[in-house]
């Protein structure tokens, strides 16, 4: 309860601070541009379960603590992981002040939930991850940027295990850093950025699971369209 | 430029210091929690196919279609989803073949005529309900089945599973037996001793209960000393 308050409250001051910041400077012009960002790259991401599936000392009580070969058994810890899969964002940007932008960034992931244990790896089941944040960019320096933002994200799947009772969403927190450059006629950019969110399913949660948290990292190129010379 | 990588730095730090990972607390076992599944051997050896793999079923096709549809679309398909609903990372699934030649296990009235050369590794004769294999001489392998002469061609089929042919009109019966030996296929090598599981000897359900439960994961997570 303590914790969904926390969350709840610095929800709302993020968004407070957002929509002060997303006011322009009385009599500038800034606002008047729109530029828009087509980003394409790949993701990876932390551990979403980590399951050690039971004690050790259930083998000895069931007889089985040795194999054929008389070389202790230990029960094998499972984890299962968002694998490595493209992302394609979207996003949309105005400058409300000097080198400060306000931006907000849709992006999709298309992956497989995938397991590991004891040597053994195997696919589990095909994922959607769709984000959507508002937050703002910073010019740190010439070419180079900086941006922050907070959203919500999803986890899409079949209705099996993990998912059995439907897709999950979480806030997420995100941050990154990147450069443009032009070529020709086209800005191009290139951006690192970096996602935290909390995580837990219904049936995560059924099966005595501990919510945690999942960070998301990406590469990203992508293509600057619009804002004339505001951008 | 410093300053801003510094910034970017630290965010970066925030991000992987906040990563506990979600995890899933263990607790003492209780009425819930596994039973043995080894085969009663000396010393008990642990069987069960390798993880993430897909268990291809043959249903034998006797002279009468409806009986065949009984024993695919009433007795195996929902033991097959029943089971692959008890665990959480897909450590295994069932999938029908058409295909001898691809198949992992063969699916059978106890009445119908089998399609294998079953002589050195036979089920027992009757109205049984039985899963049966043989392991190689080195005792680590299953012995896969031959086709029946004269092509004798070796075939991946490594189990039979019998239902009693008698049961083709009890189809709740049946499809109890059918859970309870689509157990043995996964790799439960012994029975349950309460009333409420699925391995009980006699079963009364067609559900998996916790305990079958446990058990099925606890064994996809255990080295086994017997693979397919």
């Amino acid at each position: 309860m303590r914790r969904r308050l926390i969350r709840y409250l610095s929800t709302q001051c993020v968004l407070a601070l957002w929509l002060v910041l997303s006011w322009p400077a009385p009599g500038s012009l800034y606002g008047q541009a729109i530029v828009f960002e087509v980003r394409g790259g790949v993701v990876a991401s932390s551990r979403l379960v980590v399951d050690p599936v039971a004690m050790d000392g259930e083998l000895s009580r069931l007889d089985v603590a040795m194999d054929a070969s008389g070389a202790q058994r230990t029960v094998r810890e499972v984890t299962a992981s968002a694998l490595p899969g493209p992302l394609v964002m979207a996003g949309v940007r105005t400058e409300t002040r000097a080198g400060l932008w306000l931006e907000s960034t849709a992006g999709w992931t298309y992956s497989d939930l995938g397991a590991r244990g004891g040597g053994e790896s195997w696919l589990i089941q095909t994922l959607h991850i769709t984000h959507l944040t508002a937050g703002v960019r910073l010019e740190a320096a010439e070419r180079f940027h900086l941006r922050g933002g907070l959203g919500r994200i999803r986890y899409g799947s079949e209705r099996y295990g993990l998912f059995a009772q439907g897709p999950v969403t979480a806030t997420v927190l995100e941050a990154g850093a990147g450069t443009e450059w032009t070529s020709g006629a086209v800005l191009l950019s290139l951006d690192l950025l970096g996602q935290v969110h909390s995580f837990g399913t219904p049936v995560f949660r059924l099966e005595r699971g501990v919510d945690g948290n999942v960070f998301r990292l990406a590469l990203t190129a992508g293509v600057v369209l619009g804002g004339g010379d505001n951008r | 430029m410093m300053a801003a990588a510094r910034l970017l730095a630290l965010f970066l730090w925030l991000f992987t210091a906040a990563c506990d990972s979600p995890s899933i607390v263990l607790h003492s076992p209780s009425d819930e929690a596994a039973y043995r599944f080894a085969l009663n051997t000396t010393p008990p050896l642990v069987y069960r196919w390798n993880t993430g793999q897909t268990i291809h079923v043959y249903v034998v096709e006797g002279d009468d279609p409806l009986r065949t549809r009984i024993l695919r679309d009433s007795v195996f398909l929902p033991a097959a989803s029943a089971w692959e609903a008890a665990v959480l990372y897909r450590e295994f699934r069932f999938g029908l073949t058409d295909r001898l030649d691809e198949a992992d296990v063969l699916l059978a009235w106890s009445d119908e005529d089998l399609p294998l050369d079953v002589d050195d590794c036979a089920p027992p004769p009757g109205d049984v309900n039985v899963t049966v294999f043989c392991l190689s001489d080195e005792m680590d392998r299953l012995r896969p089945y031959r086709v029946q002469a004269p092509d004798t061609a070796l075939t991946s089929v490594r189990m039979i599973v019998l239902i009693r042919g008698t049961l083709s009109s009890d189809v709740a019966h049946a499809r109890r037996l059918g859970a309870h030996e689509l157990g043995h296929v996964l790799g439960i090598g012994g029975h349950s001793s309460n009333s409420a599981d699925v391995m009980f000897a006699s079963p009364a359900t067609d559900t998996p209960s916790a305990a079958d439960i446990a058990t099925v994961r606890l064994l996809y997570h255990t080295t086994p000393d017997i693979l397919p």
